[in-house]
């Protein structure tokens, strides 16, 4: 009686194992198929995160339910009807039920904990897997940006970030402005930009590039010497650009400036 | 308790042979034979249903004689009395002295053929079915218990109903089987004139089994283990017969659940398994079944037996 009790509660785990294998194989799917829909709109994955364990925990609990000794006898007929009857009469104590039980042990040994989960099914589930992880390391790889749509969630997704982001931290006022994390990609991090508080003037000097006709005239003609001809050709200024801006500090905004024009 | 779990693989065995022991005198009729197998298992008594002529006499003494039981036929009359079942005191005279004697009657067997017992009379009918209910017969006021096993196989005759007492519905419920005796086939008749008809008597037959093997065997029966959901089936089976007006007019009682219930049992044994099957159970439905139920007019008029509309319920 006690072997036949150890040998349901084993059944029973080995159950559970494959209902909680399952469940995970699903919400996994899911995590996957919702992953790559929701990107179009440039959602983030918080929500296919959330949705996947709501679907893990209902899973477990209906697959739990579903599945029964039952169903293992139909998944191994050389105990069918011998499994659920030694369950149901396991108190028992007459000679029947001991030769009954002996029997059921004995047949179970040939049955493996493999049997108890659908090979097929879980099969396609991990070649779906495979195929989307594919398709999203694809899209990743090659940079493709399908943001082309418009978020029809926009409202509710915007609602739910700025919660989510109340959870770490609120949004970034700059300037003035609230920047929030669907800016970022515009803007960078808005926790990284910090604006200084003092105003800046900057003068743009025009006479770097002020021609005056009037002082152009024709070059005087020169005797050229053989050694007229430098070896090297430079060009350089006569001054330098900034030595018409009278402040040090206009002077570097100026440079500095130039040489971003220049990247 | 190891050593007694391996005898157990062995039953299947035994009952075979016991059905293989028979058929040396019976040729053909091993569905009959394993259902009364199963009526003695049960520790019950069963209605035998058939046309004269097809063996059931020399069937069930087969069986007597495997199973090592006593034997006894009682051939049922209009002018048969109770006591002619159940015995009688007489005067006897000892040391010149008279006394009462009992002198026991052919109901002190252990296996009964109660030929034609539509043709006793319903008085008659009472004092075998007070028997077969408890297991004694009372004389006066003395009491004298049945050997035990005892199994009463009572028949009734289909045809040549004139000037009989049928059996009312309340008495057949008692009878846990009615079986039906079909005719043979053409080979099997065949079989049959070959062997009858050369002068040569069959062997007497091996006694396999002894009443104490059976008592024990009865005990094992009922230990049979089920499954909830297989004895729900067959409770729902009999309930059912009570929701049908339109094929039933009368249905089963809860006698019929138990008695559809330990007839799987004992046909789980006899097939050398540990548990009772669906099919265990929709097999001995019909037997159980087929005399306590009362078809209704329209059933009867469409032409239905009782076994058609067993098997519309069992869908």
């Amino acid at each position: 009686m006690t072997a036949i009790k150890g040998l349901l509660n084993e059944i029973r785990f080995e159950m559970l194992k494959v209902i909680i294998l399952e469940a995970f194989l699903d919400s996994i799917l899911l995590f996957l198929a919702l992953l790559l829909v929701l990107s179009i709109f440039g959602m983030g994955v918080m929500l296919p995160l959330l949705l996947s364990a709501v679907t893990l925990i209902i899973d477990v609990l209906v697959r739990t339910r579903k599945i029964s000794l039952k169903y293992i006898e139909d998944q191994n007929p050389e105990i069918r009807e011998m499994l659920r009857t030694a369950a149901d009469n396991k108190d028992e104590e007459g000679l029947m039920a001991h030769a009954l039980f002996a029997e059921v042990i004995e047949k179970m040994r040939n049955v493996s904990g493999g049997s108890f989960l659908d090979i097929k099914e879980a099969g396609i589930k991990l070649a779906a897997m495979f195929l989307l992880s594919g398709i999203l390391i694809s899209l990743a790889f090659f940079n493709v940006n399908i943001q082309k749509f418009e978020n029809p969630l926009a409202g509710l997704t915007g609602t739910l970030e700025d919660g989510l982001n109340g959870l770490w931290g609120n949004g970034t006022d700059v300037a003035g402005v609230n920047i929030t994390n669907m800016d970022k990609d515009l803007y960078g991090d808005a926790r990284i930009a910090r604006l200084g508080s003092e105003d800046l003037a900057v003068t743009i000097q025009q006479n770097l590039n002020r021609i005056d006709f009037n002082k152009v005239s024709d070059a005087d003609p020169n005797q050229i010497q053989p050694d007229d001809y430098p070896v090297e050709v430079s060009a350089q200024a006569s001054e330098a650009y900034t030595a018409g801006l009278e402040d040090i500090n206009d002077r570097k905004t100026a440079a500095e400036y130039s040489q971003q024009v220049k990247r | 308790m190891t050593d007694a779990v391996k005898n157990i693989e062995k039953l299947k065995a035994t009952f075979t042979n016991v059905t293989s022991e028979i058929g040396k005198k019976i040729i053909g009729q091993e569905e009959v034979v394993r259902q009364m197998l199963v009526a003695i298992l049960c520790d019950a008594n069963a209605l035998l249903e058939s046309f004269p002529g097809l063996g059931k006499t020399s069937m069930i003494k087969a069986m007597a004689e495997t199973l090592g039981l006593k034997f006894a036929r009682i051939q049922g009359t209009p002018d048969l009395m109770p006591s002619d079942i159940i015995g009688t005191y007489v005067i006897e005279e000892k040391d010149g002295k008279k006394i009462f004697k009992f002198q026991k009657g052919p109901i002190f067997a252990n296996i009964i053929l109660m030929d034609e017992i539509n043709r006793a009379t319903p008085k008659t009918q009472a004092a075998l079915l007070e028997s077969m209910q408890e297991k004694q017969v009372t004389v006066g006021n003395q009491t004298f218990p049945l050997d035990l096993p005892f199994f009463v196989l009572a028949t009734q005759n289909p045809i040549d109903q004139e000037g009989t007492y049928p059996l009312p519905e309340a008495q057949t419920d008692r009878f846990l089987l009615k079986i039906l005796i079909d005719y043979p086939s053409m080979d099997e008749e065949l079989e049959i004139v070959e062997r009858y008809t050369r002068g040569q008597d069959p062997s007497k037959l091996k006694t396999l089994l002894s009443g104490d093997s059976l008592k024990l065997l009865q005990k094992l029966t009922r230990q049979v283990p089920i499954a909830n959901d297989i004895k729900k089936r067959a409770v729902e089976i009999v309930t059912k017969t009570r929701k049908v007006p339109e094929l039933i007019e009368y249905g089963a009682s809860p006698r019929a659940s138990l008695g559809v219930i330990l007839a799987a049992k004992a046909r789980a044994l006899i097939d050398g398994r540990k548990y009772v099957s669906l099919k265990d159970i929709e097999e001995m439905a019909y037997p159980v079944l087929r005399h306590r139920i009362v078809l209704s007019f329209k059933a009867e008029r469409e032409g239905k037996s009782t076994d058609d509309v067993i098997k519309e319920l069992l869908k």
